[in-house]
């Protein structure tokens, strides 16, 4: 899926590199070196995503983000910050941004994000409660799964694995994303933990049929159809 | 300066006795000065009156020297003397009293035990005259009745009342000059359990404790300003670092994907590996910085730490399963605690992992809490191979790793010291049993 995206990251050198390695993964990406800057282009042209530097000259990544906000402008919002401090982290969601990434950026993981937003937003509009992805299919008011009509046999943590890669429906979830969404921490363990309880889950889903989970080495995992 | 008191407490108690004393002896002084200055008047007028009725050296006669002593008797000024004339067998020839014992020559005090009546305290001068005859004269030495005891009275109150104003008025300096020290006192014990952003606090009285606690203050103000100049260098070393490192990890997790790549993907998969523990060992320090600069404070909220425990095992149970471990959950009895939760599951996390990293397959790991007044103690307990006690405070230092195989990189333990220091707790480790195996205990305040 190509995105284009609005680049504002007053650090030139990063803002080259993330540049590249965007349009690496086959994105369409413009830069702006300041907030007032980004608000022209933002006002010229329609983009998928907006990946927002927290400090920034002239007017800051917060201030930016109310003011859109405060217009009306609906545009899915990624935020770069420098420490993941909680309390900036909840000012910069009541400022209406909908993700983080913590510098340095991990472009994989940078990726996989600006999918698992456009991915969010696009289920928020379904109206129905179940999320379905190849032959599975979840409920999670009702915390129950099915892989082709078939009742899994699953854990809460299981289930919750499960739920992040069927909403990702194929593409990459990271390890970070899936600490942060399954248990609420902001910290990645050491060990492998993460690849344990897939371990698990794999093992319960292959008596259903093929192994769905596909690992994308050093950054995560994928659901396969 | 050995023996000099030092303390608030100390100097309160040597004022006070030295205070006592010299009181006690001053009013002591004055109560026998005046005494003994009323006897020495008495002895003269004694002494005169005796001399003016017979004067030294001379042979008045014995009737001459009766009809003297009625007269003075009756006079005004002289009714107040005692006289007594007697002769050399000891029987009165004249006087107004008698007495119950010898009297010696000379001058002599007599109390109301002489039984004399109307006296109960007096001075006495006996002298021999011609003919064998002794005349005695004497007079009292207290101007009222119970004249002593009064005056006794009167010193106690007057002394008494000097001691009680100077005695509460000391307690008050003490009690003013405690609380002022007392202020300060809990100021530094918050800082250094990390609150740099407490400061002494000034009454407005531009007073000397209000100079000194400004002073402080201003001190404080710039440890902090320094310490953030050292913090932000040290984050910025960190994050200068780890920028360049994530770039490199990015280049060569892309390059692994690549297709090209097949015959190194091995290798790049180690460097890729290399590189996450670099990175994570950089972000495990940007953490322990943060936690130390006590800035999450602000968000501590109260929560449940029976349940904490509880999904934080739930999320290290599987490796455990993979280890052929035993992981025990219990008793947990803590109820709520007020604390930042992202970073007590990080320490609960750290010690799970830390134990169930260390033990070989098929030991166990157990983790309780329990409240004792107003602590928490978390106690993880495993049976592996422990820790000697002279190696303890290393592996609670920054990258002090004991041992170089196995994964971690010397940051787990220090990290979950600082987050119990930032809960004004304490984090120790003991022997699990006499078998071995570590025990770690974190001592929280709720």
């Amino acid at each position: 899926m190509s995105l284009h995206i609005l680049l504002v990251e007053d650090d030139r050198q990063l803002q080259r590199q993330l540049a590249a390695q965007l349009s690496q993964f086959g994105h369409e990406v413009q830069t702006a070196d300041d907030g007032r800057e980004a608000l022209v282009l933002l006002g010229q042209h329609a983009f998928d995503i907006l990946i927002l530097d927290w400090m920034l000259p002239h007017l800051d990544g917060i201030a930016l983000l109310r003011q859109l906000r405060d217009n009306g402008m609906n545009v899915p919002v990624l935020m770069l910050t420098a420490l993941g401090q909680i309390p900036d982290k909840l000012e910069g969601f009541e400022a209406g941004a909908d993700d983080y990434v913590v510098k340095p950026v991990d472009a994989l993981e940078l990726n996989a994000r600006l999918h698992a937003l456009l991915r969010a937003r696009r289920v928020t509009e379904q109206p129905t409660d179940t999320v379905s992805a190849g032959d599975f299919l979840v409920s999670p008011s009702r915390v129950l799964a099915w892989r082709g009509g078939q009742v899994l046999n699953l854990s809460r943590t299981e289930f919750n694995l499960l739920l992040e890669l069927v909403r990702a429906d194929g593409a990459v979830v990271t390890r970070a994303m899936l600490i942060e969404r399954i248990w609420g921490h902001d910290f990645v363990p050491t060990t492998n933990i993460i690849d344990s309880h897939v371990k698990h889950l794999r093992a319960k889903l292959i008596q259903h049929g093929h192994d769905p989970i596909g690992t994308v080495r050093g950054i995560g995992y994928q659901l396969r159809a | 300066m050995k023996g000099t008191p030092r303390s608030l407490r100390g100097l309160t108690i040597a004022f006070l006795c030295l205070f006592l004393t010299v009181t006690t002896l001053a009013g002591l002084g004055t109560f026998f000065a005046t005494l003994s200055m009323i006897n020495v008047l008495v002895d003269k007028r004694i002494a005169f009156e005796s001399d003016e009725l017979a004067p030294a050296g001379t042979d008045i006669p014995r009737s001459e020297l009766a009809s003297r002593i009625l007269h003075l008797t009756g006079q005004r000024d002289t009714g107040d003397l005692g006289l007594l004339l007697t002769d050399a067998q000891g029987r009165t020839i004249a006087g107004n009293t008698r007495f119950s014992r010898e009297l010696p020559l000379g001058f002599s005090s007599l109390s109301w035990q002489d039984r004399i009546e109307g006296l109960s305290s007096g001075r006495v001068f006996v002298r021999d005259l011609h003919g064998g005859m002794r005349l005695a004269v004497f007079a009292e030495t207290e101007p009222i009745d119970n004249y002593f005891s009064i005056r006794k009275l009167i010193y106690i109150t007057g002394f008494g009342a000097i001691v009680l104003v100077v005695l509460v008025g000391l307690l008050m300096f003490r009690r003013l000059i405690g609380q002022r020290i007392e202020a300060m006192r809990t100021t530094v014990e918050s800082i250094i359990d990390g609150d740099l952003s407490q400061r002494v606090p000034i009454v407005g009285d531009s007073g000397e404790f209000d100079q000194q606690a400004a002073a402080f203050n201003r001190m404080l103000d710039r440890i902090g300003q320094l310490m953030s100049e050292i913090r932000n260098v040290s984050n910025n070393i960190s994050h200068e670092l780890r920028t360049p490192l994530a770039r490199l990890r990015n280049e060569l997790a892309l390059l692994e994907q690549r297709s090209d790549a097949e015959p190194v993907r091995v290798e790049l998969a180690l460097a890729t590996a290399q590189a996450d523990d670099l990175l994570g060992m950089f972000g495990a320090l940007l953490r322990i910085a943060e936690i130390e600069s006590g800035a999450r404070r602000a968000g501590f909220r109260p929560l449940d730490v029976d349940v904490l425990i509880a999904e934080i095992a739930d999320m290290v149970r599987p490796l455990a399963e993979d280890g052929n471990q035993h992981l025990i959950i219990g008793p947990c009895e803590a109820g709520t605690l007020v604390g930042d939760r992202q970073l007590l599951s990080q320490l609960v996390h750290n010690l799970l992992e830390n134990a169930l990293r260390h033990g070989q397959e098929g030991t166990t790991v157990q983790i309780c809490a329990m409240r004792r007044g107003d602590t928490i103690t978390l106690v993880v307990t495993d049976d592996g191979p422990g820790i000697p006690a002279e190696q303890r405070s290393l592996v609670l230092r920054r990258f002090g790793r004991i041992e170089r195989r196995g994964s971690g990189y010397g940051l787990g333990l220090p990290l979950a010291d600082a987050i119990a220091r930032l809960h004004r707790g304490t984090l120790t480790l003991g022997d699990a049993g006499p078998e071995g195996g570590l025990e770690v205990s974190v001592v929280l305040l709720i």
